[in-house]
């Protein structure tokens, strides 16, 4: 039985990627914490529709996806209210022109390109756990998966030129 | 020449493909110098992604409630309460002060060995 205790055993290994997730999409540190935190405990609460026989990392990575949703709503609404800024946006990862550039080219993307190269990448999941965190087929993360990196390989060769 | 599917490429460069069709590829790609120029334009693309989510990793400290039974704290509940009443109880009944004494002596080790074991087992909340 997968109960609390294994669940909390399982996170464990997966910190440091959903770390890196949360914060590529969130590109602010302190945001991806909290979307982390809140994504264990919205797991815990969610336990019970966790299939064990399925991978654990694109079930959990799904509630992270969310939660960092959830944040970034958040965040835009504050900002609204506050009508100020006062938590700067970091780029998305650091300041290395490398990322920043490899930032920028990211932005060109559509929206399920860019999802799914954050998942393969900074959450290092797996073709099994990417369908199962984004409810597609694992055929469909196949050729997705490749014309996000073609539109990369592409955007960066250009900017390279 | 055998065919193949573009995104098998990517499938490739992911480790996803089965065995026997990645040598397959591979021995294409050997022979095919535009196929080998798409997966070449496809590695820098993974090869510069792969080095900056190296650099974004972090480990967020996270906590959960505790889920385990504790069973130092109903234990020290258990005897907060039992003991004492046994004591009082047993005291009434045989009217004997040692017996008391001894019993409530008891109460107070108990009491104390319960917040030993409330502190000493307590579970520590997930933290990286």
């Amino acid at each position: 039985m997968f109960g609390p205790p294994e669940y909390a055993r399982a996170l464990q290994p997966v910190l440091g990627r959903a770390g890196a997730y949360a914060r590529a999409l969130l590109r602010s540190r302190p945001d991806a914490e909290d979307a982390v935190q809140q994504a264990a405990l919205r797991g815990l609460e969610r336990l019970a529709t966790f299939d064990a026989a399925r991978p654990f990392n694109g079930w959990w990575f799904a509630i992270l996806r969310n939660c960092c949703i959830d944040q970034a709503r958040k965040r835009k609404a504050w900002k609204t209210e506050e009508l100020g800024d006062r938590h700067a946006d970091e780029p998305a990862v650091s300041d290395e022109p490398a990322w920043a550039r490899l930032d920028n080219a990211i932005e060109h993307l559509s929206e399920p390109h860019q999802e799914i190269l954050r998942l393969r990448y900074f959450g290092e999941l797996n073709y099994a756990e990417l369908a199962q965190a984004l409810h597609i087929p694992q055929g469909t993360v196949m050729s997705r998966l490749h014309l996000a990196r073609k539109a990369l390989a592409s955007l960066l060769s250009e900017d390279e030129a | 020449m055998t065919s193949f599917d573009p995104t098998e490429l990517s499938a490739l460069l992911d480790g996803e493909l089965p065995a026997e069709r990645a040598r397959a590829i591979e021995a294409m790609l050997a022979s095919d110098p535009d196929m080998r120029a798409q997966f070449e334009a496809l590695r820098r693309a993974d090869d510069a992604f792969r080095g900056a989510a190296h650099s974004a990793g972090f480990a967020p400290s996270i906590h959960l409630p505790p889920t385990n039974f504790d069973y130092g704290a109903a234990f020290g509940a258990a005897a907060f309460v039992l003991v004492p009443l046994t004591a009082w109880t047993a005291s009434k009944l045989l009217d004997g002060l040692a017996l008391g004494l001894i019993v409530h002596g008891l109460a107070l080790a108990l009491v104390l060995l319960s917040v030993v074991l409330i502190v000493g087992l307590e579970r520590p909340a997930v933290r990286t």
